[in-house]
């Protein structure tokens, strides 16, 4: 197959002549030329659909994100506008958006995670869990389209999780993960005192754990259901 | 080690029976922002205790860095997020009041224009950190771009390209359509062009890199640049087969999509750059490449319908906005039959010539 490929065009090339410099042909073979057209218009239907679903995504989401934004996360700097518009930039400069299932909440996360990048302690907590685990070869894995998509059923978990929280156990998870606030942050707000905040936030973790051991403890007894 | 807050959280405790309490304790305790330099330390030999210790460890940090999704996954949820009283207050600065709608008018611009963005982000792989830019010019328009470090590209219509600037060199992957180079020099990091399985190394000067369906055309204008074929991961090359060439000012190879490289030829700078200048200009040109590249000029696509008339050769000269003169002349003079709907053009081969 090179090698035919190599006979056909390289050989065919003659600079020579003022006309006929640009006569360059690598593919001669009709049936070739037409495939490759094919593939053009393909490459051109997979941009269409990229240009498509980002204007879709920026005429429905634009005015929620901001307004969103704003009310977590304040007036700035930075700006709202300013952190929805890199979101879309984020979004726009992925190769594989169209195999976003949720291209709403995918831009939701990466306007969220934005706003609170920089926030000191979470950060450097995020970072000393990360080397401690790196030490036992473990690797959290952070948020991307392809662990939409891989990790799809453990996400609506967790979405169901956070729905099943009591309303407080829910209200500081949300506050530290989302909103990035440290105890003392979500006490100012809320009025409660850290340990409760504490509490609340060891008692939600704890009830997912243990979730998390009866549906392995329900899978393994239908395994054995199975087997006898 | 300074903590942000007044006083730290008592320390979990150690060593007990229940491993799922305790891994709750600890992920609650290390994202308090309350933590201390004598707790970590415990956390650190707690998670030595025993593989349950940290692979349960591991399940509530990954459930709680994936409610940072889960929590925007549904409209209720999003709601469900607490609003911050400190900040939905009416700023004391009113600059900031006027100042969004003109963000929005940006915006607004920058998609109505089509998809032409600049797009920065950091990268960090296993070799390498730097920057990666994606730049995309709309159909039928041309984008000028200043690189980071100073060199500049003319994109043509419908052309993307991706710029990953390192501190050993200046990566540029040509994904689709043509770009003009004009490089700046730095010795200490090469810079390189890369479309299908050809890359194009460069010091200094300054070449027009046209990819194609079927291969790439490199084109040097000025100063010196070698073309190296680089060969696919599963394709057994012997080493040595593809020798770099060297391509000099007006000269011109075309490179396949195995990255064989043709001859070297010479150009006419006019002619291969008109683009630039917004003409297409074309001189004993085969039909099927003077329309792959007359339709990135065009938002409604001509395709040929007959394989035999892509070997047409065409010598045309139009300005890039007005590619239909094309279509009339190809009319005029070759025995083709031309159905226009308004999302597409359909050439053909006219009923008394298919004899072929």
């Amino acid at each position: 197959m090179t090698k035919d490929v190599k006979n056909k065009g390289v050989k065919t090339v003659t600079p020579v002549g003022n006309v006929s410099r640009l006569n360059t042909d690598l593919n001669s073979a009709p049936a070739k030329a037409v495939g490759c057209q094919r593939a053009s218009e393909r490459q051109e239907h997979a941009n269409r659909d990229k240009t498509h679903l980002i204007e879709e995504l920026y005429r429905s989401c634009w005015a929620d994100l901001c307004r969103w934004l704003r009310s977590r996360f304040g007036l700035g700097p930075p700006e709202p506008e300013d952190i929805a518009q890199s979101a879309f930039e984020k979004i726009t400069a992925l190769d594989d958006v169209e195999t976003i299932r949720d291209p709403r909440a995918f831009l939701f996360t990466i306007a969220a995670r934005d706003a609170v990048s920089g926030y000191r302690s979470r950060e450097r907590a995020i970072k000393y869990i990360d080397e401690q685990l790196q030490i036992f070869d473990l690797e959290v894995g952070e948020i991307s389209p392809e662990r939409v998509y891989m990790a799809r059923e453990q996400l609506n978990a967790v979405a169901r999780d956070l729905q099943e929280l009591k309303p407080k156990q829910r209200e500081v998870v949300l506050r530290s993960r989302v909103l990035g606030q440290n105890y003392d942050e979500i006490s100012a707000e809320t009025g409660w005192s850290t340990s409760a905040i504490s509490r609340h936030m060891i008692s939600a973790m704890t009830t997912i754990l243990q979730k998390h051991d009866l549906s392995k403890a329900d899978d393994a007894e239908k395994g054995q259901e199975n087997d006898s | 080690m300074t903590v942000d807050s007044k006083e730290s959280l008592v320390i979990p405790h150690c060593g007990g029976e229940d491993v799922n309490a305790e891994a709750a304790e600890w992920a609650a305790y290390l994202h308090s922002g309350k933590d201390s330099e004598a707790g970590r330390r415990k956390f650190s030999e707690w998670l030595q205790l025993s593989e349950q210790h940290t692979e349960t460890y591991l399940k509530i940090e990954q459930w709680w860095r994936d409610v940072g999704y889960a929590a925007m996954s549904s409209e209720t949820l999003r709601n469900s997020v607490p609003e911050q009283q400190s900040k939905t207050n009416v700023s004391p600065f009113p600059r900031r009041n006027t100042k969004p709608e003109r963000s929005v008018v940006r915006m607004t611009m920058a998609f109505a224009a089509g998809l032409i963005v600049a797009v920065g982000v950091w990268y960090f792989s296993l070799y390498q950190s730097g920057t990666e830019t994606y730049y995309a010019s709309h159909t039928g328009e041309d984008l000028a771009i200043e690189l980071a470090d100073g060199s500049t590209v003319t994109l043509g219509g419908s052309s993307t390209l991706v710029a990953r600037f390192s501190r050993d060199r200046r990566y540029i992957d040509l994904m689709q359509g043509q770009a003009y180079f004009e490089v700046s020099g730095d010795s200490e990091r090469p810079f390189i062009v890369s479309a299908h399985q050809t890359e194009v190394h460069v010091l200094g000067t300054a070449f027009d890199v046209l990819k194609s369906s079927g291969d790439v055309r490199i084109a040097v204008t000025e100063g010196k640049v070698k073309v190296v074929s680089v060969p696919q991961a599963n394709a057994q090359t012997v080493a040595g087969q593809n020798l770099a060439t060297t391509l000099l000012p007006g000269q011109q190879v075309f490179a396949n999509l195995h990255g064989e490289v043709s001859q070297v030829s010479d150009f006419q700078a006019e002619q291969l750059l008109a683009w630039k200048e917004g003409r297409l200009e074309y001189v004993d040109v085969k039909l099927s490449r003077v329309i792959e590249d007359v339709n990135r000029y065009r938002d409604v696509k001509i395709s040929l319908m007959d394989p035999a008339l892509s070997e047409i050769r065409i010598t045309i000269s139009m300005p890039s906005t007005e590619t239909d003169r094309l279509l009339s002349g190809l009319e005029l003079t070759e025995p083709v039959s031309i159905v226009r709907t308004p999302d597409s053009i359909r050439i053909s081969a006219r009923q008394s010539v298919e004899q072929q």
